[in-house]
C-alpha cells in the first residue's frame, strides 16, 4: 500500500466524504468488473457493487491500512456479498444468460458480437476457478494489471501470482474442453 | 509438489505473455520454446481470448447512484444516535402497555407515578406473599402472611366467597398447629372459631381442645356457640394453652319451647341454628339411615326418605340448650336396631305411595312368545274369533288355554 493510500484511508476512517468519494471512484470500476464476472447480470452487478461501498462505510473502522491494499479488502467484501447473494437466491445466473438472447445482445458483449457465445462459454468457465485463480484472471487478462500489482492486491509474491495464473489457465482449458463435466461441476458448486 | 519442469513452464508462460503484450506474435513465442509449444499454444490462445473479453462498466446513473448511496450511509453513521434518556413516565407507560397487551395504551402523565407505586406494591407484595406462604408462627414472614390473609378477608365482598376463604384459612391454621406440634415447637398464634364446649380445664373451639390456665385473659362473656378469637400457645409436648379469648360474635340465645323455626324473630341464617346443637344429635339421623334393611331401602323412593326425615328437624333445639354434654362419646348411639324390630322408625315398613301408578308389564314373558308359531293364522279353526295379528302379543295367553292344538303342533 502506498503512503498516499494510507493517508486516504485514514481520512476516510475519520469520516472525510471526499476521501470516500476518491476511494469509490478509484475502485468502483474494478469491483464492478469482478462482481459482473461473478454474477453475469448488469443490474445485479450494479446493485452489489453499490452495496460493497455501503458495507465499506460500516467496516472501515476495522480495516487496518498496513495489512493489505484497500482494493484487496474491497474484493473480500465483494466476494462475501456475492456468496451471500447466491446463498439467499440459490443459483447463479450464467446458465440463464447463455440461453437468453437479450442478455447476449446486451451492451457488455455487443462490441465482440461475432464470438459472444464463445465468450459467454469462457465467462461461464471462469466460475469453475477458485477465488484466487479467478481474481488473477480478471486482474491480469481482463484489466491488464501487472504481476507486481496483483501480488500486492492479493498479498502474495510475484512467483505465487505466476503459479496461480498458470493453474487458472489450465483449469479454464479443462473446463472448456468438456462442457458436460463443467455443468456437473457447476451444479455441485451451487449446492 | 511443484516440479522443476512446472516452475520452468510457469516462467516460459509468463515470458510469452509478456512478449505478446508487448506486440510480439504468438508464432515467434512458440518458436522460442519448441518443446513446450503445443501446450503453450493452447494456454496463450486461451489467455488471448480472455483478454478479448469486454471490460464491463456500470451505467453512469448506477455509478452516481452507488456513490450517493455510500454518502447517505456515511451521513447516517455520522449522525449521533439518540441516546435513550431516563424517562420514568415512558417506562411506566411501556410497562402497563406490556401488561395490558395494548401498544397504543394512553394514560394521563399525572397518573403514571401513582400507577408505578401501585405496581411496586403489587409486584413486591406478590413476591412477599409467595415467599411467606409456607411460613408458620414464629417465622419472620408469618406476620406478613397473616396481614395478607386479613387483607384478603377485608376485600372479599361476596359472602359466599368469604365463607370459602374463611374455611381455607381455618385449614391453614390447623396445618400450622399440626406442623408446630410435629416439630415440638413453641409458638403463639391466633385462631378464630366457635366455642363448642367449656369444661373445667379444657375448652373446645371448633375441634381444638385448649387447656385453661390461670393466666387466661377473657374479654367479654364467652359461652358455647359464640364465635371467639383465641390466642393459643403450642407447647413442646403438643398441648395447646389458651392465653386469651375474646368474643367476636355472640350466639343467638334461644329459649327452648318459646319459638320455632319460622316464628317472628327466628334467625334466617341456618348456620346460627346449628351451632348450639350438642354433638350426639348430629350422629343420629345419618347412623340410623344406614341401618334400614337393604330390601326396604330399595323399595323406598329416595324422595320419600327425604320427606320422612326433614332436614330442618335436624336443627331441633334441645331442651337444655346450654348444657354442656360432658360425655359426648357415650351419647353416640351404639345400639343397632334389629331388622325385624316392631318399633322401627316410621320409615318401616315403607308403603308404596297411593298416588303412584302400579308397574305395568309391557311385554309377555319370553317363554309364551316362543310357543306361538309364526304361521298361527293358518292353523286357527274356522270358528276362531277374528283377531288382528298385531294384537297377538297381548291376547295370546288366554287363547292358548282354550285352544285345541292340532296333532302336528310343534
Amino acid at each position: 500500500m502506498t503512503s498516499n493510500e494510507t493517508i486516504l484511508v485514514q481520512r476516510a476512517k475519520n469520516g472525510d466524504a471526499n476521501a470516500l468519494v476518491e476511494i469509490y471512484e478509484t475502485n468502483q470500476p474494478t469491483i464492478y468488473t469482478y462482481v459482473f464476472y461473478r454474477v453475469g447480470d448488469v443490474h445485479l452487478a450494479e446493485d452489489l457493487t453499490a452495496e460493497v461501498f455501503v458495507r465499506m462505510i460500516h467496516k472501515l473502522k476495522t480495516y487496518q491500512p498496513n495489512s493489505r491494499p484497500i482494493l484487496a479488502w474491497l474484493y473480500t467484501i465483494a466476494h462475501n456479498l456475492v456468496v451471500d447473494h447466491y446463498r439467499e437466491n440459490g443459483k447463479a445466473t450464467w446458465t440463464e444468460l447463455k440461453e437468453d438472447q437479450s442478455a447476449i445482445e446486451s451492451d457488455v458483449f455487443k462490441r465482440s458480437n461475432e464470438n459472444c457465445l464463445a465468450q459467454i462459454d469462457l465467462v461461464h468457465a471462469l466460475k469453475t476457478l477458485t477465488e484466487e485463480q479467478r481474481l488473477v484472471i480478471v486482474l491480469k487478462f481482463i484489466e491488464g494489471r501487472k504481476n507486481i500489482e496483483i501480488a500486492e492486491i492479493l498479498n502474495k509474491s510475484e512467483g505465487a501470482i505466476k503459479s496461480l495464473q498458470h493453474r487458472a489457465l489450465n483449469s479454464l482449458k479443462r473446463a472448456l474442453e468438456n462442457d458436460e463435466e463443467y455443468y456437473e461441476y457447476e451444479n455441485e458448486f451451487q449446492h | 509438489m511443484k516440479t522443476n519442469f512446472s516452475i520452468e513452464f510457469e516462467l516460459i508462460l509468463e515470458d510469452c505473455l509478456d512478449r505478446i503484450s508487448k506486440g510480439e506474435s504468438l508464432e515467434s513465442c512458440l518458436e522460442k520454446y519448441p518443446e513446450q509449444a503445443a501446450h503453450l499454444k493452447e494456454l496463450l490462445i486461451l489467455a488471448g481470448n480472455i483478454h478479448q473479453l469486454p471490460i464491463p462498466a456500470a451505467r453512469p446513473s448506477a455509478v452516481a447512484s452507488g456513490k450517493q448511496k455510500m454518502l447517505a450511509e456515511l451521513q447516517a453513521v455520522q449522525q449521533p444516535q439518540p441516546v435513550s434518556s431516563f424517562n420514568f413516565s415512558r417506562y411506566i407507560k411501556q410497562t402497563i402497555s406490556f401488561l395490558l397487551g395494548k401498544e397504543d395504551f394512553q394514560m394521563k402523565p399525572i397518573l403514571r407515578p401513582i400507577i408505578a407505586l401501585l405496581l411496586v406494591c403489587v409486584i413486591g407484595g406478590t413476591l412477599a406473599v409467595n415467599v411467606s406462604a409456607r411460613s408458620i408462627p414464629g417465622d419472620s414472614m408469618y406476620s406478613f402472611k397473616r396481614t395478607w390473609e386479613n387483607l384478603r378477608l377485608a376485600f372479599t365482598i361476596s359472602e359466599k366467597t368469604r365463607t370459602v376463604l374463611e374455611e381455607q384459612l381455618k385449614l391453614e391454621r390447623h396445618q400450622e398447629i399440626q406442623t408446630l406440634i410435629e416439630n415440638h415447637q413453641k409458638a403463639v398464634l391466633q385462631y378464630t372459631g366457635v366455642l363448642r364446649a367449656m369444661k373445667a380445664h379444657q375448652w373446645l373451639v371448633d375441634d381444638l381442645w385448649v387447656k385453661i390456665e390461670d393466666r387466661l385473659i377473657i374479654e367479654g362473656h364467652p359461652k358455647v356457640g359464640d364465635l371467639v378469637e383465641i390466642t393459643i400457645e403450642t407447647e413442646e409436648d403438643g398441648m395447646l394453652i389458651l392465653i386469651k379469648i375474646s368474643v367476636v360474635e355472640s350466639a343467638v340465645e334461644i329459649i327452648p319451647g318459646e319459638a320455632e323455626p319460622g316464628d317472628e324473630g327466628w334467625p334466617e341464617d341456618p348456620s346460627v341454628w346449628v351451632t348450639p346443637i350438642p354433638y350426639w344429635e348430629t350422629y343420629q339421623p345419618n347412623e340410623w339411615r344406614t341401618l334400614v334393611p337393604t330390601e326396604y331401602q330399595t323399595l323406598v323412593p329416595t324422595d320419600l326418605m327425604l320427606t320422612i326425615v326433614p332436614t330442618q328437624y335436624q336443627t331441633y333445639i334441645p331442651e337444655d340448650l346450654n348444657t354442656i354434654p360432658t360425655l359426648v362419646q357415650t351419647l353416640i348411639p351404639t345400639w343397632v336396631p334389629p331388622v325385624n324390630a316392631t318399633n322401627w322408625p316410621t320409615l318401616i315398613p315403607p308403603t308404596w305411595p297411593t298416588d303412584a301408578p302400579l308397574p305395568q308389564p309391557t311385554q309377555l314373558p319370553p317363554v309364551i312368545q316362543t310357543l306361538v308359531p309364526p304361521d298361527i293364522q293358518t292353523m286357527i279353526p274356522p270358528d276362531w274369533p277374528d283377531i288382528d295379528p298385531e294384537d297377538y302379543t297381548t291376547e295370546i295367553p288366554e287363547f292358548i288355554e282354550t285352544m285345541i292344538l292340532p296333532p302336528n303342533w310343534p
